[in-house]
């Protein structure tokens, strides 16, 4: 496995972990990221801080599973899926994504996401005792 | 008929697809695609399933977006996969020029053959929430 891929390896677990510090250290201070393509994207960490504050506000994070990968130079390309469990309305929802990393001195300076919101705002299966466990 | 080479680099097999796309000749466009291919042209709607389902929406699409063109503004790949980020731009009903951001993957068979396309894009048109 690659250092890249070590790296991007920890921010996964410092999400699962909910350890916000964690995640944010595997960064560099000068980080882009665009959680949602046509929106503005967060250029610091103090900014990346409160995002995750209230992402949990409104959506746990169940799972952030990497299915497909390939790197090149000082980029990782991914395809995923992460299962998120939305607070408001109580239901949990797989969201296929694909995202690009990129990379510099051994941390993620740029993060693009690439998924349709309208998936994560769809109706969702309500919660059963079953799917807890993921 | 399109050649196969599976010792091409994968961006460049999706080079001659798009010159397919660009020329607008449908055969050659199909010569790409493994008769089983599952082509997800937007990950959240169904796919479409086998060859001759998607001739028939590229039909319709190139009969709808005339103007539309595809560029790749990153790339990578595996054995088996090419992983891409671009755009697509067309324009709309009104008129106005529409870009949507994306990445897509391409899954390919060992002889060449694309056997998964799946797009992953906000299908919104982005000025509608202008």
């Amino acid at each position: 496995m690659s250092q890249n891929m070590k790296v991007l390896e920890a921010m996964i677990d410092a999400s699962k972990r909910k350890d916000h510090e964690a995640f944010l250290e595997t960064m560099t201070d000068d980080l882009e990221y665009h959680w949602h393509m046509g929106t503005r994207p967060i250029r610091d960490k103090a900014t990346m801080r409160k995002f995750l504050r209230n992402y949990e506000l409104g959506f746990d994070q169940r799972d952030w599973t990497i299915v497909n990968w390939a790197e090149k130079d000082d980029k990782i390309l991914v395809e995923g899926v992460e299962k998120i469990y939305d607070r408001t309305r109580e239901v949990l929802i797989d969201n296929p994504f694909m995202q690009v990393v990129e990379f510099r001195d051994g941390k993620i300076c740029k993060l693009r996401d690439y998924y349709d919101s309208a998936l994560v705002q769809a109706p969702a299966r309500k919660e059963t005792g079953s799917e807890t466990a993921a | 008929m399109t050649t196969l080479t599976t010792t091409e680099a994968k961006i460049d097999t999706i080079r001659r697809l798009q010159q397919a796309i660009a020329t607008k000749d449908k055969q050659a466009f199909l010569d790409f695609f493994a008769p089983e291919v599952e082509y997800h042209y937007h990950v959240g709607t169904r796919p479409l399933m086998g060859r001759d389902w998607v001739e028939k929406f590229i039909t319709k699409y190139w009969a709808d977006n005339s103007s539309s063109t595809w560029i790749i503004e990153r790339h990578s790949e595996t054995d088996a996969h090419l992983f891409t980020e671009g755009r697509e731009e067309y324009v709309n009903a009104s008129g106005q020029v529409v870009t949507h951001p994306y990445m897509g993957i391409i899954d390919f068979k060992p002889d060449g053959k694309i056997v998964g396309w799946r797009d992953y894009f906000q299908m919104a048109d982005p000025n509608a929430t202008k």
